[in-house]
């Protein structure tokens, strides 16, 4: 009974953020799914799947995938990587990186706006992507090394002490022992990434000042956003549609690995 | 009988109306004139006659007209509790009970007595200010329904009976079309017909009267001041004369400001000055100053007109109306009488109402609707002066999301949603509203082409046109050897430039640099031709090295005064120093078109299609309005009220073709075509590099090519 009555409790402590969930994002999801399937929004006439294999089989569609994948496969395991061994050598208290530290929260800090100012004026020569994706690894690995720096030092050191005793090396520690026990926070940052590999259209959108960007930048926020402004609800919500059930699908594998590395 | 001034404008008769008096007599005898055609009879029911009937012998004793700027669309009985008003082009009397309407026109000037309505029956309107109209001076009977014209003249301006007399200004037509300066005022008895002509130029300063005072205000030291002189407007001292009739005796007050639409209603005076109205009591001179509320969140107060009702101050901010509660001291919302609002007329403009974010307009079941718009070709200026600009970003949002808050969007073919909005549909159609297909069957072919969607429907009401020209001064341009003859080549046209610049009357042109480049861009991307093609490559040469707006060319400027300058400011007097200008809106064509040797030429082809490039600002009725209903009624409404508009460039067979100028115009906006603009954003950026210098043509070309290309497939 004291089990039920502390469910119930639990369920009307969710039940304001369900209803907000359910308004702000079930509801409009499901109207997005509903003008995905029509032919436009006056009209409503059902037309199956027509949007989305015109959506898919149109080339700047392709194109905006293409990037946002290319941006993910490239610049996350980068962003990951670089969160780790920053990470490890302020857990192990390197002196140069200690002293540097607040330069890796402060992209966390500075307005995106403050950001691409300076980033134009790096990179004021170069018409090549690797601007877009610095600033990507720059803005968020701040919250990585966060995450990652709390992993590190919550790892009980007597495991480490035992391992010693039974003749592990270094690597063998990490190898073994470090990365096993982060690895959740790993998978959580690497999802978490991708989730704001999504989110890097304000930055770029600032630093190219254009809805147009050179071919190499036009990721699908351009392809939406474009729509959007241009009314074509139909190829908007299909892409959107899209969008979310990759983003879905990626969260689901992640999810999938986070739960093998806990068994 | 309490009758009002007619505030500042230059009709009023001033001191002047008794001095002036014999300067020159006619006796005008029985009729001496034929009824003019628009002078029509009403048929009224023995039931509506009874209503309208004000059931008096007598005179009026209180009424009040409702005081603005422009003559009186509403007037006020008291001693009957009854309403005139004019709202579109009809005429109606409320008397608490019933609404009836008195004519099938608008009646402005409104004025009683005796038991008979005087009214300006208007026939024809400045075409730049639509409030300013002029007409025919008519009587309506009330116990009759009868309808006489009263004087023969046809551009009576402002009107007004009083004490037996009806005073009439009559507005003079000066060179350029405009009818605004009245400089000729009669007074003609009601009884006898004698006509005596008052003055020949009007006094502006303000005056009212009423059975027991009269007030004329004289200002003096007057101090025209930088902000208020480009309006037209001056401040200084004002002194009050103020008469008691009854006893003679004679009182003087001082007020400083600018000041207006003075009327009188017991012992009180009201007068409008500057942005708030102030209310003097005329025995102890003592003042009262009534600010309205601030509806705009910000320091702006202001009252543009006002009006008593039932010993009530209803006053208008131009957004809102409201009256002045004297127990509580704050203004309240003013509830309208009937379900038949009057206030599309309080507020003065004539076919919208806007609160400087969105434009309101009346259905005809009288409901209000809201309308977005996007982009104002209307030239509509707010109360303050200012001009709405709205929150393009916010509206453009609404439109795109179709909230079902607003129920129509004003929208131009300069935007760039404007072809999506045809081409996916995202509209209500208007086929079934009455009147609409006959609307369009008037407005230029290619017009009707762009208001009907490929599967037939209708889905914009088009109700406004604007084409970039060149206005230019035939005797003028040829005295300096300026060239405008057909066909106007850029490099022709650059030349005239040239030789303006280097005349003495460099005064007397303008030219933008930017505006050239837009229109000839726009002509090259006619059709989705694309940046890569000879006639562009040729053409941004030509724009980077003779209409280069970025590098900046002193023979380039910034804003569009030659015009004005020559025509207007000056006191309409020199015109031979003017010599050309781009203009881009209808209405100032339309005007200008009158002035002396005006031709006019389209904007320089820089290719082989000859049509001039048209922007069309159009009314969308949206389809997730909550009020579809009401919104095709306002549709129809429009229909009927812009369809009876015969000066609109919209419609072929009104186009007035009676000058030279004229016949140009019409050429000109016969010879188009409606584009629906891509994106500037795809190459206004590089394109301004290109004419910087930073990057090369070919660079250029490229970019926008493939801008274009996402533009037109993603």
């Amino acid at each position: 009974m004291n089990k039920l009555k502390w469910n119930t409790k639990c369920r009307l402590c969710m039940l304001p953020s369900l209803v907000g969930t359910a308004i702000f994002f079930v509801i409009p999801y499901v109207r997005v799914l509903y003008y995905s399937v029509i032919d436009n929004q006056f009209k409503r006439n059902f037309v199956g799947f027509k949007n989305y294999i015109e959506t898919i089989s149109n080339e700047y569609f392709l194109l905006s995938l293409k990037n946002s994948l290319l941006l993910i496969v490239i610049c996350v395991p980068v962003l990951i990587v670089l969160a780790l061994v920053i990470s490890l050598a302020l857990s192990y208290g390197v002196r140069w990186v200690r002293k540097t530290r607040f330069a890796f929260v402060l992209p966390m800090v500075i307005p995106t706006a403050s950001i691409v100012l300076i980033w134009r004026g790096v990179f004021a020569e170069n018409t090549t992507v690797l601007p877009i994706y610095l600033l990507f690894v720059w803005k968020n690995i701040g919250i990585c090394i966060v995450l990652l720096t709390a992993a590190f030092t919550s790892v009980d050191s007597s495991i480490f002490e035992a391992a010693r005793l039974d003749g592990a090396n270094a690597w063998k520690l990490h190898t073994r022992i470090t990365i096993p026990m982060i690895m959740p926070t790993v998978v959580f940052s690497v999802l978490l990434s991708i989730v704001n590999s999504f989110k890097i259209f304000k930055e770029s959108y600032l630093y190219f000042g254009t809805n147009y960007p050179p071919d190499h930048s036009y990721t699908l926020q351009y392809y939406m956003n474009n729509n959007f402004l241009k009314l074509d609800y139909q190829s908007l919500a299909t892409s959107a549609v899209l969008t979310s059930i990759l983003v879905f699908g990626i969260v689901m594998a992640g999810m999938a690995i986070q739960r093998r590395y806990h068994q | 009988m309490l009758l009002s001034g007619c505030g500042t404008n230059p009709s009023t008769p001033a001191h002047s109306l008794s001095t002036n008096e014999a300067s020159q007599s006619e006796t005008t005898g029985e009729a001496p004139f034929i009824q003019a055609e628009e002078v029509i009879q009403q048929d009224y029911t023995a039931e509506e006659l009874e209503q309208i009937k004000l059931n008096k012998d007598q005179t009026v004793t209180e009424s009040m007209n409702i005081k603005g700027r422009y003559p009186s669309r509403m007037l006020y009985v008291k001693d009957t509790d009854t309403f005139f008003y004019s709202q579109y082009n009809k005429f109606y009397q409320w008397n608490g009970d019933k609404l009836i309407q008195l004519l099938d026109t608008a009646a402005l000037s409104l004025s009683l007595y005796e038991g008979k309505l005087y009214y300006i029956l208007p026939v024809d309107r400045d075409l730049r200010s639509t409030q300013k109209r002029w007409g025919i001076l008519c009587c309506l009977d009330l116990s009759t329904g009868e309808i006489t014209q009263v004087a023969e003249e046809r551009i009576v301006i402002y009107a007004f009976a009083f004490e037996g007399d009806i005073y009439y200004a009559l507005a003079e037509k000066h060179p350029y079309g405009e009818i605004t300066v009245a400089v000729t005022t009669y007074k003609l008895n009601l009884k006898t017909g004698e006509k005596i002509k008052l003055i020949e130029h009007m006094h502006n300063d303000p005056f009212a009267l009423s059975k027991k005072y009269t007030v004329f205000a004289d200002y003096t030291d007057i101090e025209s001041l930088g902000t208020e002189e480009a309006s037209g407007t001056s401040v200084g001292k004002v002194e009050f004369t103020i008469t008691n009739r009854e006893t003679g005796e004679v009182k003087k007050y001082t007020d400083d400001g600018w000041i207006e639409q003075l009327s009188i209603y017991g012992d009180d005076l009201y007068y409008i000055n500057g942005s708030v109205l102030i209310k003097l009591d005329l025995v102890n001179l003592n003042e009262t100053v009534y600010r309205a509320e601030n509806p705009y969140g910000d320091e702006t107060t202001y009252i543009g007109v006002y009006t008593i009702h039932n010993g009530k101050i209803i006053v208008s901010s131009g957004s809102d109306v409201s009256f002045w509660n004297e127990e509580d001291n704050k203004w309240e919302t003013f509830i309208p009488l009937t379900d038949e609002s009057i206030r599309g007329g309080m507020l003065g403009f004539d076919d919208f109402v806007s609160d400087g974010e969105c434009l309101y307009g009346q259905s005809l079941g009288n409901e209000w609707l809201k309308i977005e718009f996007m982009d104002m070709q209307l030239d509509l200026t707010l109360p303050d002066g200012s001009k709405p600009d709205g929150e393009m970003k916010v509206s453009k949002l609404s439109v795109l999301s179709l909230d079902s808050s607003f129920d129509l969007c004003m929208l131009s073919s300069k935007e760039e949603v404007s072809g999506n909005l045809r081409s996916k549909g995202t509209f209500y159609p208007l086929n079934d509203i009455p009147g609409i297909h006959e609307y369009l069957d008037r407005c230029f072919p290619y017009v009707k082409e762009t208001a009907i969607a490929e599967n037939g429907e209708i889905w914009m009401l088009p109700i406004a046109l604007n084409i970039d020209m060149i206005m230019y001064n035939e005797a003028s341009c040829a005295e300096l050897g300026t060239d405008f003859s057909a066909p106007l080549t850029p490099e022709k046209y650059r030349e005239n430039i040239d030789i303006a610049y280097s005349s003495e009357k460099t005064l007397g042109y303008d030219s933008h640099a930017y505006l050239i480049n837009t229109d000839f861009i726009m002509q090259l991307l006619r059709n989705d031709s694309g940046f890569d093609t000879p006639d562009f490559r040729s053409a941004a040469e030509l724009l980077k090295s003779d209409f280069n707006y970025v590098k900046g060319n002193e023979r380039f400027r910034p804003i569009n005064s030659a015009i004005s300058y020559t025509l207007e400011d000056q006191g309409f007097g020199n015109p031979e120093d003017f010599l050309f200008s781009m203009r881009d809106y209808s209405m100032d064509q339309m005007f200008y078109s009158d002035g002396i040797n005006m031709r006019i030429s389209p904007m320089p082809s820089v290719t082989n299609d000859s049509r001039s490039i048209a922007v069309c600002t159009y009314l969308c009725v949206n389809p997730a309005s909550k009020n579809l209903e009401a919104a095709c009624d306002y549709i129809e409404s429009l229909v009927q009220h812009l369809g009876g508009d015969n000066s609109s460039v919209l419609f072929s067979d009104t186009f007035a073709q009676d000058n030279a100028a004229r016949k140009d115009l019409y050429g000109i906006y016969s010879n188009a075509s409606i584009e629906f603009n891509i994106s500037f954003e795809i190459f206004r950026i590089d394109y301004e590099r290109y004419l910087a210098d930073e990057i090369t043509l070919d660079e250029f070309i490229a970019e926008a090519e493939r801008k274009l290309k996402v533009y037109q497939n993603e």
